[in-house]
């Protein structure tokens, strides 16, 4: 009787421990499944932040590809300005080149350089009412898709009138 | 293993857990996040080329006068009419007072959202012109901004003084 009675001490003994073993099993799974989704959360953000990086930057050299362009910047003689001049002349020049459908390879051409981006000369002073302030360049974009903005403040020197407007490149990258 | 030594482990698994979690919430709630190549450009480039453009700028309003003239024709005759005239009976001081502010900032980094400073110092005048926006007035703020980018240009004046220009970004 006694030996039967220590048996079924020992028993309900071995359950609590087994019951007690599952529960901490429990704990730690969980423990470590809310640790992995931190952690996927965390290379998820971190993936996300380096595309941007990488977006940032492409749209930042095609800002400073156009911002240094023999083809748009102001001469004085055989003497290139570099302060940021766009010449207002060889921008319409180019812009009507790039965007004529009738000669695809100079838009070709400039698609190797820019890729898909948008990129406006925009006065902002002397700002006219009711007239285009805005003169594209070159447009190549991807509809539906973002894009990442850059600006460039230039001056836009006009060699007919001889005078410099305000202004700035606006660069708008676009990627999928 | 005895019993204490055990409850000693648990102990020390619970405060390594707890470290970590404190970890993970100092990475992601009080580091702010380091500012992208973009703003890092955006602070360098703009504040410098913004500058260098807006100073050789021909004023129509005051008879195709660029900037910097004005800046120097305001210095030279502060106190007096400026030789350099423009619309509406007002004189080259009274442009770059009333008027600088809505022809080049409106447009530009006010419409692309970036705080800045705008200052002219004129040396021994009281002269001088500041524009602020609001969020940008104090100096090195490094709770509210990760940097603040300075461009500055100095124009000499036919008396031989220096006038600064400064103009700071706050990214």
């Amino acid at each position: 009787m006694t030996h039967k009675l220590a048996k079924m001490v020992l028993g309900k003994k071995a359950q609590i421990r087994m019951v007690e073993t599952i529960a901490v099993l429990i704990v730690f799974i969980f423990i470590v499944f809310i640790g992995y989704s931190f952690y996927s959360g965390w290379q998820k953000s971190s993936i996300n932040a380096q595309l941007r990086e990488i977006n940032s930057r492409e749209s930042v050299q095609i800002a400073l590809k156009t911002y240094f362009m023999p083809e748009l910047q102001c001469s004085f003689g055989t003497k290139l300005e570099t302060t940021g001049c766009i010449d207002k002349i060889k921008f319409d020049k180019l812009s009507a080149m790039i965007n004529d459908h009738s000669t695809p390879a100079v838009k070709n051409y400039y698609y190797g350089i820019f890729g898909n981006t948008e990129i406006n000369l925009i006065k902002a002073y002397p700002f006219i009412q009711g007239q285009t302030n805005s003169n594209i360049l070159y447009s190549s974009k991807i509809s539906g898709s973002s894009y990442k903005r850059t600006q460039m403040p230039v001056s836009i020197y006009d060699p007919i009138t001889k005078r410099y407007s305000f202004g700035y490149l606006q660069v708008d990258y676009y990627f999928s | 293993m005895k019993k204490a030594q055990m409850e000693i482990m648990g102990l020390a698994i619970i405060i390594i857990l707890l470290m970590l979690g404190l970890v993970f919430i100092v990475k992601f709630t009080l580091l702010k996040p380091k500012a992208s190549i973009q703003e890092d450009f955006a602070s360098e480039q703009i504040s410098q080329n913004f500058l260098n453009s807006l100073l050789i700028t021909n004023v129509q309003e005051c008879n195709d006068a660029t900037v910097s003239q004005l800046i120097s024709d305001c210095y030279e005759h502060s106190g007096s009419y400026g030789i350099i005239s423009c619309e509406l009976n007002s004189d080259s001081c009274a442009y770059l007072r009333d008027s600088l502010k809505s022809d080049f900032f409106e447009n530009t980094l006010n419409k692309w959202n970036i705080p800045y400073r705008f200052s002219i110092d004129f040396p021994n005048n009281p002269l001088d012109i500041n524009y602020n926006t609001k969020e940008c007035i104090i100096r090195n703020v490094p709770d509210t901004y990760s940097k603040m980018e300075n461009a500055q240009a100095k124009i000499g004046t036919l008396s031989g003084t220096t006038i600064t220009v400064n103009l700071d970004l706050c990214s």
